[in-house]
């Protein structure tokens, strides 16, 4: 189902108000990626700011097996909210940390939705087991880009290996997420929760990490 | 831990809602707890176990459900507040024991929780323990958010002291695996010491002992209805018009599917009012109040997770009482029967019993394909990197060939179903690879090689090993030992001692276990070692009887770790890109971290390996496969 086939995104499978629909009071992110990249890292610190900012919140991720080395993806939901599940479509935020990942994840977006991905791709095994294949980058994005016109995307991994350790591609994506100022939390909450969040001897890497992607960002989204 | 465990109360803390079950525990002065780990209730267990040292309760990691079941009963029959919990099949293996617990009564509160995972998330059924309570005889809390997690759980314990019988909390994944925000509770401080006061006629269930706690049983859960007709564990909400209490329609409800209700209530009225009846105490029901609501509306839409219980047992009650409003839920098709629910399933319920278009646009709640035109490569989980698992798979494989019959068991190496080895045929329950083995040796000429872990023969595999011993059954047992309780997130194992544990404990040997068995063929061997982990396993298959080949070694992710952490980790390992003669026997091995560079085909179409040193786990056994020794060591 494509955005021009009316699906996803038209009117908000919620509150039926159509594509204006801004969910009163209320900001859905949707993080997903691959088991190991640190999704809870980044979801855990959204909390924590949120407690400090007085924002009530509710999450919700899967356990298990899904984390060995399987698909996992994190509800994020800041503001009036109830349940720990976004409803399909009404993202209003995607942050993925893989590109197939974004893409398999698309039908949490509407045409509102703002995609935040990484470009780097991690190819699963079943691709070496020769049943898939990894799709090319332009075959992805031109399909993100038909759902949705805001999207961002950049190798979150190079800028990670910048500050000094590629694994903190997490918390660059964090940084550009921060950096849209489209979070209802204010980033200095955001800074201290990361910083309570990591082992003080990659305190400064992680920073240096938040930051690149911080300026990834700033400044593009006015909203 | 320090937040979970702090006297500020009213401070705000974030929680998992597992660490919301331990801390509402605590909370409640919790005197003991026992458990055997499993998903979605894994971390209730991991919370309590890291905070036992520090404060004044028991835990301990029981070896399975129905011990832990009975260790934890046995504190609470004399007087302490306990707990036990685990996963919902979990609760199958502790039933015995379960079901008398409500005949004999508690002293002590006695809280017993049911993760319930619709939608399989982590689980081979998805079974609805609300049913259980119905069996027993037992109440039923069900708590919706994190939050309640954390005040049900308290408040179950004084209503299991108050009415001396247990209860029965059963929670769904996405209620365990959420995390908010949690507003902390006063911790009520406890002596820990109990006395068991003797009373046989009681707690000795002889025939005409039984006869009379069986109406005991049922007094107290008629005493448990009244109750539930005052508590405010169950409420109305009011939503859209609803003039002079009345409305059009009626929702009744229980745990999760609460929060969905009101996210698309608070958000559309659909022109019409609604009242809703929320479940927090859900067995049992309180008929003057379900009579009363219904007394209140035009029809009842009922939504709840897992099986039709509250809509058969509502519509039971309205026929006893002669109302006959439409009742709508499962039973008529309105709201699907399997499976979890979610925002977009409720409204699509509420707008079809109000015969309301959802709306072009509301997106089908099948499981998505994103783009039909484009197929994406899939993700399920796998065997990590370096798991020692893979190598008794490919092992076994080569020895016993594609005839043979894998008989499998609960935990990672479940995953040995995956490509390339696809070694798994048939997977029931915790230690039903020894049983089915046994059967299936019995019944056919097949070669029979099961396969269980560790900590999963301690729980339930050694009854059917002494079964197949004594009844001279022919196969082989391979028993993956890695040192842990890997999947559900490296719990303890009774093969660990007080050196590797946070409580007293003595190691049980797993090989002395099994020479006092007389196990006729034992062999221990290193999974990483291809060829003597296959020479095992071909001699294994020429015994006649019971043959055991143990594959001992650490589980990658923990070795790796402890390496790492004393300052001498695994090297990564890299294939030579001039030396590989692109043959794949590296891929074929079905590692993770090893893939075919795409990039560098030659003029045959052959492509390279190529290893992620990002994902390599160092454990070289790619390099043992290579035939012209292309793969080697990456000092880190």
């Amino acid at each position: 189902m494509s955005a021009e086939e009316g699906g996803g995104g038209d009117a908000c499978p919620v509150c039926g108000s159509g594509p204006d629909c801004a969910h009163k009071g209320s900001t859905d992110i949707l993080l997903a990626g691959v088991g190991g990249q640190g999704i809870l890292l980044i979801s855990q610190v959204i909390g924590k700011a949120a407690i400090s900012a007085g924002v009530h919140f509710v999450m919700s991720e899967v356990h298990g097996m899904a984390q060995r080395g399987g698909v996992v993806t994190s509800h994020v939901r800041l503001g009036e909210i109830n349940g720990p599940l976004i409803p399909t479509g009404c993202a209003d935020i995607l942050l993925a940390m893989e590109p197939v990942e974004c893409l398999r994840a698309i039908d949490m977006a509407g045409p509102r939705t703002l995609v935040i991905s990484t470009t780097r791709g991690i190819v699963p095994f079943t691709v070496a087991a020769g049943v898939g294949e990894y799709p090319a980058q332009e075959e992805i994005w031109s399909r993100v880009e038909a759902r949705t016109g805001q999207v961002v995307r950049f190798d979150a991994t190079e800028l990670a290996t910048g500050a000094g350790a590629a694994i903190a591609s997490n918390v660059v994506l964090l940084g550009a997420l921060t950096g849209t100022g489209r979070l209802p939390i204010p980033e200095d909450h955001i800074r201290s929760a990361l910083e309570a969040s990591v082992p003080e001897k990659f305190r400064d890497v992680n920073l240096k990490a938040f930051q690149l992607g911080y300026d990834r960002t700033a400044g593009s989204f006015g909203e | 831990m320090k937040e979970l465990t702090s006297d500020e109360t009213g401070k705000t803390v974030l929680m998992l809602g597992n660490e919301a079950v331990a801390r509402g525990a605590l909370e409640a002065g919790l005197d003991f707890a026992a458990a055997y780990p499993g998903t979605p209730a894994s971390e209730i267990g991991d919370t309590l176990y890291r905070m036992a040292p520090k404060e004044d309760f028991y835990f301990e990691f029981s070896v399975n459900e129905m011990v832990a079941m009975q260790v934890a009963y046995g504190a609470a029959v004399s007087g302490l507040r306990a707990m036990t919990f685990f996963k919902l099949v979990g609760l199958n293996v502790a039933a015995d024991a379960f079901m008398t617990t409500a005949y004999n009564g508690t002293r002590g509160g006695f809280v017993i929780l049911s993760a319930d995972d619709p939608s399989c998330h982590s689980s081979q059924n998805e079974q609805d323990n609300r049913y259980f309570g119905r069996l027993a005889g037992m109440p039923v809390i069900e708590p919706a958010t994190v939050q309640e997690m954390k005040d049900l759980t308290k408040a179950s314990f004084g209503l299991s002291e108050r009415f001396s019988l247990p209860f029965l909390i059963r929670t769904t994944t996405r209620v365990n695996h959420a995390r908010g925000p949690v507003v902390l509770g006063e911790r009520e401080k406890r002596g820990r010491k109990g006395h068991f006061e003797h009373d046989m006629d009681r707690f000795v269930l002889s025939p005409a002992h039984a006869r009379r706690c069986r109406l005991w049983n049922i007094g107290v859960m008629e005493e448990i209805a009244r109750f539930a007709e005052e508590t405010d564990l169950i409420r109305t909400e009011e939503f859209g018009a609803v003039e002079g209490g009345r409305a059009p329609w009626g929702i009744i409800t229980s745990g999760v599917s609460s929060t969905y209700i009101r996210d698309v209530l608070q958000r559309e009225c659909f022109g019409s009012g609604f009242r809703v009846l929320t479940l927090g105490l859900s067995y049992p029901l309180p008929p003057r109040r379900l009579k009363e609501f219904m007394g209140t509306v035009e029809s009842v839409l009922v939504v709840e997770e897992g099986e039709p219980i509250l809509e058969t047992e509502l519509a039971a009650l309205a026929q006893r009482e002669g109302l006959t409003l439409p009742i709508r839920g499962k039973l008529t098709g309105d709201i699907p029967r399997p499976f979890e629910y979610s925002p977009v399933v409720v409204k699509e319920a509420i707008c079809g019993v109000m015969g309301v278009a959802a709306g072009d646009a509301t997106p089908s709640t099948a499981p998505s394909t994103p783009e039909e035109d484009l197929a994406l490569p899939g993700r399920p989980p796998a065997l990590c990197p370096g798991c020692p698992h893979r190598g008794a798979f490919h092992s076994a494989l080569k020895a016993a060939g594609r005839d043979a019959v894998f008989p499998t068991d609960i935990g990672c190496y479940t995953l040995g179903i995956m490509p390339p080895q696809k070694v798994g045929d048939i997977l029931l329950c915790m230690g039903a690879s020894v049983g089915l083995s046994s059967g299936i040796a019995e019944a056919t000429d097949q070669k029979v090689i099961g396969f269980i872990g560790d900590s999963t023969f301690f729980h339930a595999g050694i009854p059917p090993l002494i079964n197949a011993l004594h009844h001279r059954q022919k196969f082989v047992l391979c028993i993956m030992d890695n040192h842990t309780t890997a999947m559900t997130g490296h719990q303890p194992t009774p093969a660990m001692g007080s050196d590797e544990v946070l409580y007293p404990a003595d190691p049980v040997d797993l090989d002395r276990l099994l020479e006092g068995l007389a196990v006729g063929f034992i062999r221990v061997v290193d999974p990483n070692d291809l060829k003597e982990t296959q020479k095992a396993f071909a001699d294994a298959l020429e015994h006649d009887g019971v043959a055991v080949v143990i594959t001992r070694r650490p589980c990658a992710l923990l070795e790796a770790r402890d390496r790492r952490r004393a300052g001498d980790p695994l090297p990564v390992y890299h294939t030579d890109q001039d030396t590989c003669i692109r043959c794949h026997t590296c891929i074929r091995y079905g590692c993770p971290a090893i893939y075919e560079d795409k990039e560098k085909v030659n003029e045959k179409g052959k492509t390279p390996s190529q290893i992620d040193p990002a994902q390599c786990l160092g454990c070289g056994v790619c390099a043992e496969l290579c035939p012209v020794d292309a793969i080697s060591e990456v000092k880190p």
